[in-house]
Parts: C-alpha cells; structure tokens; sequence
C-alpha cells in the first residue's frame, strides 16, 4: 500500500472507529420505561439531539397554541 | 527526553485527525434526553416526559410531525434570543452598515437643527441596533445639562431610537440609543436562523391547529 493511502486509510479508519463506537453506545442505551410500548413516540423524540425539557417545552407550548386557535 | 507529537507515527496521527473529525462531526450520536435519562430515576424521566406523554395520548400519532416541527421553531427561536443577549450591548455588536450610516446621518441631522447646537458632539456612532452619542460634558451632568440631554433624546425617539443608557466619563456623557429594529446576524447565523424547511415547520403546525378547530 502507497504511504498516502495507507494514511488516508488510518484517517478513515479513526473515523470509522469512533463512528461504531458511538453507534454501539447509542443502541445500548436503555430508553426509559415509560416509553415502551410507545413506538411512534420513540422513533420521533430520538430524531432530536434535546433535553426532555425541549420536548416538554414543545407539546406545552402547541397545547397553547391550539387553546388560542379555538378562541 | 521531550515528548512531541512527531513521535507518534504518522499513520496513527491520522487515525486520531480521523477520530477528531468524527468528534466535531458526530454522525451516530445518542440524543440528549437518552443520556439524560441515564441519570435519572424511572420516576424523575417519567415527570419530565409528562407534557410529551399526555400530548402523544391525547392527539396520538398524527400530532407527532407538528410537535416535531414546533420544537424546531422553538430551537429557532431560543437560538435567536441567545443572538440577541449576546448582541445586547454596543461593544458586542456588528455595524449594520445601511441603517447605522442613515441613522448617524439622522442624530448629526438632530443634534445640529434640533437642538440648536446647544450641546457639543464629540461622537456619534451606530452598529446594529444601538447607537453611542458622546456629549461633551465638561461641568458634569448638571440640572440644566440633563434637560438639554432628555430634550435631545426625546427628539431622537421620533426617529425610532428609544433612551436605553447614559454613562458619565471624565468630561463626556455617553447616551446609547437603542432601535426596535431587527438585528441583522452575519451570513451563517442568518442562514440558521432561516432555513429551508421554516416554511414547512410553519405549515406543519398550522395544518394541526386547523384540523383540531
């Protein structure tokens, strides 16, 4: 293997490395209990990188919205 | 005998450079709350899930997009109230050219024709929502220096700058002016702020709210 190739190939390899490592984590993380069962749900609220609190904030906040829609 | 990075081979240095970039540029990332929940009890996850949990009960899986798409203009929105505290004071702001080069045109306009040239203007500058007069002040901010100044501000306030800090230097005052005008970001805090998808988020939520009338 050409010198450069075989540093690109590291450079993809570290890469790649952490990239299963953090997949790895991700899928072995347990998900709260409340939330089995709750497929739909689940699959939406680990589309976002937030805290609870955001998604909290979220519902609250289109809650309002709908009571201000009615008025 | 000195450590350097040189004495790492070169093939490992990439690794790492290979390693930061995925670090920079996370791809598989667990999302926030899964790790957050990792620390905490069932209960205490389960209290901070209500809100979501009685929200997904209620509409069921058809409400799910739109409050995807309103935490996305609430993400929008707490990053635009984080521009504007940073943004809060004259030293943090960026020029925006167009409307501090009519406004200063505006308050050098005022202070000569309104005023009558009572007040001497050592400096006037605009950036992108405030605005920074320096009055020379030489006897200090007395009864009838004050007047001449609020009388100044008060004139300034029909042309859109509100009274926001006075400050006493040496031998001059300093009067920030502060506009309600929108802040104008650099390129790629505006592109944020406004991306493709606003007007889908935007519609997504709209639709909901006319289907639960």
């Amino acid at each position: 293997m050409a010198p450069r190739t075989k540093i690109a190939a590291f450079a993809i390899g570290g890469y790649l490395t952490l990239l299963a490592l953090d997949a790895l984590v991700s899928l072995m993380l347990p998900k709260p209990a409340i939330l089995a069962g709750q497929e739909a749900l689940s699959r939406q609220l680990l589309q976002q990188d937030v805290p609870f609190e955001q998604w909290a904030a979220a519902a609250e906040r289109l809650e309002q919205k709908r009571k201000l829609a009615k008025l | 005998m000195n450590w350097s990075v040189e004495r790492i081979p070169l093939h490992w240095r990439a690794f790492l450079a290979g390693a930061c970039v995925y670090l920079l540029y996370p791809f598989a990332h667990a999302p926030a709350w899964l790790w957050q929940s990792l620390g905490q009890t069932e209960a205490e996850s389960a209290a901070a899930l209500a809100p979501v949990l009685s929200f997904h009960s209620k509409y069921g899986d058809s409400a799910l997009p739109a409050l995807n798409a309103q935490l996305e203009l609430n993400k929008l929105r707490d990053y635009e109230q984080r521009l504007i505290a940073e943004n809060a004071d004259f030293a943090d702001q960026d020029r925006d050219e167009n409307w501090a080069e009519a406004t200063e045109f505006m308050i050098a306009h005022v202070t000569q024709n309104v005023s009558a040239n009572t007040l001497r203007i050592y400096h006037s500058e605009c950036r992108n929502n405030l605005c920074r007069i320096e009055i020379a002040a030489p006897d200090g901010l007395t009864a009838e220096f004050r007047a001449q100044v609020l009388k100044l501000a008060a004139t300034l306030k029909t042309g859109d700058l509100e009274f926001h800090d006075l400050k006493e230097g040496n031998d001059r005052l300093m009067l920030e002016l502060k506009s309600d005008k929108r802040l104008k970001y650099g390129y790629f805090a505006e592109r944020k702020l406004q991306p493709a998808e606003l007007e889908i988020w935007r519609e997504q939520v709209k639709t909901w709210l006319q289907e639960q009338k």
